[in-house]
């Protein structure tokens, strides 16, 4: 239900600041993934969101409604954490009822004695029996929840610990890589688990990951960070097709977008010892030097016999599989005598491939 | 002859490997054979004979009267009970001192070094030390403790003198001795307590205690019972405290079965019947660690489904 609102959130440890003057208006229903390589502070802005660690300075709305001084659970929230974080001496029955157990949890239960009495009544109560069993059964662990966690695989594991987070119904689930301990099938079939179960209970979502997969096929929206700052935000098309800046355009897609130092001539950029290719818009005046960004998709093999815009020597379509680009590190770069063709889809109907505009963007260096 | 040779080799260097482990375990064995049973033998050897201090070895066989006594005597049973109540005290009163302070020593407090120094002390100091500042402590005229009480308006004990506070003093000496050693070790479980599980009980709706008995205590509850078993034995097999803070007084309040064998032996000169009570004694001890491993094991069989 709420739209979550970040107004210029930042977190210091110390003097070392890990995230810095995030902003961000995120509207109701979203699945916001919170992207980028290791230590960028993902985790932490998912901690701050959920209230377990504070705010250094900035605001944090829900709905409009200030909540940096919350406890987590006067926030209605439920967190899935990447090592499950169950409670080992407790069944699968008692860890997905906890929750609902600590709601009905009064301060003088605390005197020796009385939870344990009390907890076997509550876990006995109708509304508690009935909606484990209910998330138990959407979850399809009926049949294990009188075993306890350690007895369970990696996958059930990470069931259980959905049905957790399922069985309070909060307002916002909060993913901190809940799928970077399974292995790659197990994966896939739980990032399918996890849209279902997104587009089941019409939540906001907030997963953090370093996999670029899970966030361009789970995410509605995505913030790209990277040093605690924001990269770019936007959906996973908008963030695969215009990156923001080299890094994005870098971190995002596999291969990684081709970035390739170019000036800006009339009509085009020149690309250095190949020659000028079409452009149609150039957003700076002619004679800057300028990055091209190109995916590696947009950029098709010129069939033999056709023109190719960089004019230098050419090879048969029979040697043509030699996609001739660079292998090197980060940066790719097209060799010399390169018989790929990059064109504008508007200047001519290949028979091989062509770009579409949107692919071939120049940004100042 | 040529293969005879390596083939005689393997067998030697077989007959070495099986050898080996039994070199390695001998010297140990042959030290507790020396210093362990061989005077344990003799101590039960003791416990059947009348042998004194001044003639250890012309005891005569006597059978079971040196058990047949103490067993009908009300002095025996009123040093096991001392014994009972002493270990109970020390056990839990460590125990609850050492995991509170382990666990406040665990948040992050400025300072926590220090105190964690601070609190290591009584552990450290030697016993005889420790206890000749608590007989000034406890001093009649003088002592702290009195001064306290004067000043709280509950008047002058004679806390090492009056028989109803004799054994509450050895116990409160004793926690004050040995609860440094559980949060030593309590702290370290503590290290090993899960963060995230910690964060999960929170977004669940757990306040602290909750947190603590749902996350923290199920994760050290192994460590307490093993530290708990070691408290039960050394508590019941404790001499150095008890005997220098009251030798056993204030008529007898304090007289555990330890002190009891000592007193038997070295002031009575009775060595048979001495020997008697600590068999007894060492009975004790297995009892504890034999229900401690019947315990242990029930719960791993539980742990197990």
């Amino acid at each position: 239900m709420p739209a979550l609102t970040f107004s210029s959130v930042s977190k210091s440890f110390g003097s070392s600041e890990v995230i810095s003057d995030f902003t961000a208006e995120i509207p109701d229903r979203e699945f916001l993934v919170l992207l980028g390589p290791s230590g960028c502070g993902k985790s932490t802005m998912l901690r701050m969101i959920a209230g377990l660690i504070d705010i250094s300075s900035g605001d944090l709305l829900f709905d409009g409604r200030r909540v940096n001084e919350l406890e987590p659970r006067e926030r209605n929230i439920a967190f899935v954490f990447q090592s499950y974080a169950l409670y080992p001496h407790l069944t699968v029955r008692a860890n997905i009822a906890f929750p609902l157990l600590m709601d009905r949890f009064r301060w003088w239960q605390h005197i020796p004695g009385i939870w344990s009495i009390e907890r076997r009544r509550a876990m006995r109560l109708p509304e508690v029996a009935r909606k484990v069993a209910e998330i138990a059964e959407i979850m399809e662990l009926t049949p294990l929840l009188d075993r306890r966690p350690k007895t369970l695989s990696g996958g059930q594991r990470q069931r259980v610990a959905l049905a957790r987070a399922l069985v309070r119904d909060p307002s916002i689930y909060l993913l901190d890589e809940p799928l970077s301990n399974l292995d790659a099938k197990l994966r896939s079939q739980m990032r399918i688990e996890i849209s279902t179960m997104y587009q089941k209970v019409g939540k906001t979502f907030v997963y953090v990951t370093h996999d670029q997969v899970e966030a361009m096929t789970m995410g509605t929206r995505i913030v790209l960070l990277d040093g605690g700052i924001i990269q770019q935000q936007g959906t996973p098309t908008e963030i695969y097709e215009r990156p923001a800046n080299a890094f994005v355009a870098r971190f995002i897609g596999s291969p990684a977008m081709n970035l390739i130092p170019v000036e800006v001539a009339h009509g085009g950029v020149r690309i250095p010892d190949a020659g000028i290719l079409p452009v149609s818009d150039a957003p700076v005046a002619a004679g800057q030097s300028v990055t091209l960004g190109v995916r590696a998709e947009k950029i098709a093999l010129a069939a033999s016999g056709e023109t190719d815009s960089t004019g230098t020597s050419r090879s048969s379509s029979a040697s043509a599989p030699r996609r001739s680009w660079g292998s090197g590190s980060g940066m790719r770069r097209p060799r010399r005598s390169v018989p790929a063709r990059c064109a504008t889809s508007t200047t001519r109907a290949s028979p091989v491939r062509s770009t579409s505009p949107s692919a071939i963007r120049a940004r100042s260096a | 002859m040529t293969t005879a040779a390596p083939t005689s080799r393997i067998r030697r260097r077989n007959a070495a490997a099986a050898i080996a482990p039994y070199l390695f375990v001998g010297a140990a064995a042959i030290y507790l054979l020396f210093f362990m049973v061989v005077p344990m033998a003799r101590g039960l050897w003791f416990s059947f004979t009348d042998a004194t201090l001044l003639n250890p070895d012309g005891g005569q066989f006597v059978g079971g009267k040196n058990y047949g006594d103490l067993l009908t005597s009300g002095a025996f049973y009123s040093s096991l009970l001392t014994t009972l109540l002493y270990t109970a005290g020390t056990v839990i009163g460590s125990l609850l001192f050492g995991t509170v302070a382990a666990v406040a020593l665990s948040e992050r407090i400025r300072g926590r070094a220090v105190f964690r120094a601070l609190l290591t002390i009584p552990w450290a100091v030697p016993s005889v030390a420790a206890v000749l500042v608590f007989i000034w402590i406890f001093n009649v005229e003088s002592g702290v403790a009195n001064r306290a009480t004067k000043a709280l308006g509950i008047g002058a004990q004679g806390w090492l003198l009056d028989p109803k506070l004799g054994l509450l003093s050895v116990t409160l000496v004793s926690v004050w001795k040995v609860f440094p050693f559980v949060m030593l070790v309590v702290l370290a479980a503590l290290q090993g307590v899960p963060g995230e599980l910690r964060e999960a009980a929170r977004v669940d709706g757990a306040d602290r205690l909750n947190v603590f008995r749902t996350v923290t205590l199920p994760h050290i509850v192994p460590t307490l019972r093993i530290v708990a078993l070691l408290m039960t034995i050394w508590s019941i097999r404790r001499f150095e405290v008890i005997y220098l803070l009251t030798g056993g007084g204030p008529i007898d309040t304090t007289n555990t079965i330890v002190i009891s064998v000592y007193r038997e032996a070295f002031q009575n000169s009775q060595l048979g019947q001495a020997a008697a009570i600590g068999m007894l004694g060492l009975c004790l001890s297995m009892v504890v660690t034999v229900v401690y491993f019947l315990s242990d094991r029930s719960d791993a069989r539980k742990d197990a489904r």
